[in-house]
């Protein structure tokens, strides 16, 4: 498969977008806190990787081929800009995103997700960029630290400080951020007519994880 | 890094995890992931097929787009020569060049930076509403092609072409033989041609001068597979012209891209096949300023009986191409390329090539240019 990719080869390519289209596309929502930008940084990682196809590691020990993409999504996430720049000529052959929600989607989002991701996006908003793409390869992507190493092409010893920087700084701001928002949910509660259930139940899955 | 292996990495990744729940996971609505799936695969084959396969499946569509278009004839013009003559050594010569030809090539008393300033002023106090998306965008030009490569192209040496393009970028229009062709526009030209593209770049010199070379550098990268086609973007637009369908044989020596050369190449068709927000065309104006060795032709060149001043660039060490501006008010007048030395384009699909010195290659003035509702329309 590698060499397969390495060498150009299409039906490789395609494969290697089926498999790895939704770990790269969750990933760029992770770092730009937006599902548009999100599809952006989809095709935009697809086209740079097939650009950069012969720096694919040929040695599988060096990260898996997720992990490769997912360094360049890294890197194409940091300025969508400039990386659709880049390749002007290629996105403008394709459609404009219609606006039009997924119910399913919105749905989902009303639900469960808004508070909770606005709470991880507040707290991972406090990191440094380098120590947010870090997290969201080690923690959120679950790569090793070698791999997500290799992805930035950093030393695995900065991986490892970087980790533990956001470690240390994420314990310090969510005991803050925790208290702040206890305190905000029980606000509501003391005013009549405040139906308060929606939001609680919002917040809990995030809470009940901690 | 010498620290415990497990231990810290564990504790770090566990403990970041319980502080950090994943956001949402989501599947890439399937609509839009196809949309996605196709553009890079597109790319992909585009690519694979190195410049060859995309040429022909483009230049069917290239030809019509182009071949019937006198307008995109400086494109195509500018960027054969590229081709064919580029990396002879000649353009660090450049300066020698300026010093030795004796044609409008030695001192001025304005800078092409200056006179492209005033030039860009000028285009800035020019009236313009921008065209609704509905709405075409209509150049007439009148075109002399007189030089060999242009004849050899079988183009007609005099020519008035009346071009219309969508402003929505999705259709282009010309005169033809008394008909109104009209035909959608699918290709992927370098420069983009279309209106939504041109009209927002970026309106900082530099900013727009570092597009251009991000897309002279894509079509290189593009085409970075096979050495012998370094060239692709400007050979790809070179066949619009229909008259071949091979790609001219490149004979240059070192293969050395030369961006600067093709920087102003492209700025200079932009400028020239299309009517764009003040603040773009004062950009292009300034961009082209900032480009080395750029330089005024110390004496007016006429065209059509009239003088305007030409400010241009050696380009491929034996050719200067030219914006033409008017001497009085610095009003974009059109775009001039003549030889700046007698020269041999080898491998022509027609054989090889004589240019002369001084041989005016073409020239395009702009007659007049417009915003109206349906294309035909004039006014």
């Amino acid at each position: 498969m590698r060499a397969r990719i390495r060498a150009g080869d299409p039906v490789a390519f395609r494969e290697l977008f089926d498999g790895q289209v939704r770990s790269v596309y969750n990933h760029g929502y992770r770092l730009t806190g937006d599902w548009s930008a999100a599809e952006d940084v989809v095709s935009l990682t697809f086209l740079e990787a097939w650009r950069l196809r012969e720096r694919l590691d040929t040695d599988e020990e060096r990260g898996s081929m997720r992990s490769w993409l997912l360094g360049i999504a890294t890197n194409v996430a940091r300025n969508v800009r400039r990386a659709a720049r880049r390749h002007d000529q290629a996105l403008r052959r394709l459609p404009k995103a219609d606006d039009v929600p997924d119910p399913a989607v919105a749905i989902a989002d009303r639900v469960d997700d808004r508070e909770r991701v606005a709470a991880v996006f507040a707290a991972m908003a406090r990191l440094r960029r380098a120590e947010r793409e870090v997290l969201a390869l080690c923690v959120w992507s679950e790569l090793d630290y070698k791999e997500a190493a290799a992805a930035l092409g950093i030393p695995v010893g900065t991986v490892r400080s970087r980790l533990s920087r956001a470690r240390a700084k994420l314990a310090k701001l969510t005991t803050v951020e925790h208290r702040r928002r206890f305190e905000k949910h029980r606000e509501p509660s003391t005013r009549p007519g405040q139906i308060t259930g929606d939001r609680m139940s919002a917040v809990r899955p995030a809470q009940e994880t901690r | 890094m010498n620290t415990n292996r497990f231990q810290p990495e564990t504790n770090d990744l566990e403990y970041l995890a319980e502080l950090t729940p994943p956001p949402v996971e989501r599947e890439l609505p399937s609509g839009r992931r196809q949309q996605i799936e196709e553009l890079v695969m597109s790319q992909v084959h585009m690519d694979v097929n190195g410049a060859e396969p995309p040429r022909r499946r483009l230049s069917g569509r290239r030809r019509l787009a182009f071949a019937t278009t006198g307008l995109a004839a400086v494109a195509a013009v500018a960027v054969v020569a590229t081709v064919i003559g580029t990396g002879t050594g000649a353009v660090d010569d450049q300066n020698q060049a300026v010093g030795q030809d004796r044609d409008g090539l030695s001192a001025t008393e304005l800078s092409a930076a200056e006179t492209f300033e005033l030039a860009a002023n000028y285009a800035t106090t020019e009236p313009f509403t921008a065209p609704r998306p509905d709405q075409w965008i209509y150049i007439e030009t009148q075109s002399h092609h007189v030089g060999a490569v242009e004849q050899d192209k079988g183009m007609k040496p005099e020519a008035t072409t009346q071009f219309w393009k969508k402003a929505d970028g999705t259709q282009e229009a010309e005169f033809h033989q008394g008909e109104l062709d009209v035909w959608d526009v699918t290709g992927e030209p370098i420069p983009p041609t279309d209106y939504p593209t041109l009209s927002t770049l970026p309106t900082d010199p530099q900013e727009l001068l570092d597009w251009v070379r991000d897309l002279i550098q894509t079509g290189l990268e593009g085409a970075g597979q096979e050495p012998s086609t370094e060239e692709a973007p400007p050979e790809d637009d070179a066949t619009v012209d229909g008259d071949t369908e091979e790609a001219p044989a490149d004979p240059r020596d070192d293969g050395a891209p030369d961006v600067d050369a093709q920087a102003f190449s492209i700025i200079t068709s932009i400028l020239w096949s299309n009517v764009l927000p003040p603040e773009v065309t004062a950009a292009l104006m300034r961009a082209a300023g900032l480009i080395p060795d750029v330089i005024v032709s110390p004496e007016p060149v006429e065209i059509d009986g009239r003088q305007v001043i030409a400010v241009g660039r050696v380009q491929d060490g034996w050719r200067v191409e030219q914006v033409l501006l008017d001497p009085e008010t610095y009003a974009y007048v059109g775009y001039r390329s003549e030889a700046v030395k007698d020269h041999t384009i080898e491998g022509g699909p027609n054989g090889p090539l004589e240019v002369a010195e001084g041989e005016v290659q073409s020239t395009e003035t702009r007659l007049t240019s417009a915003v109206v509702d349906e294309a035909g329309d004039t006014a």
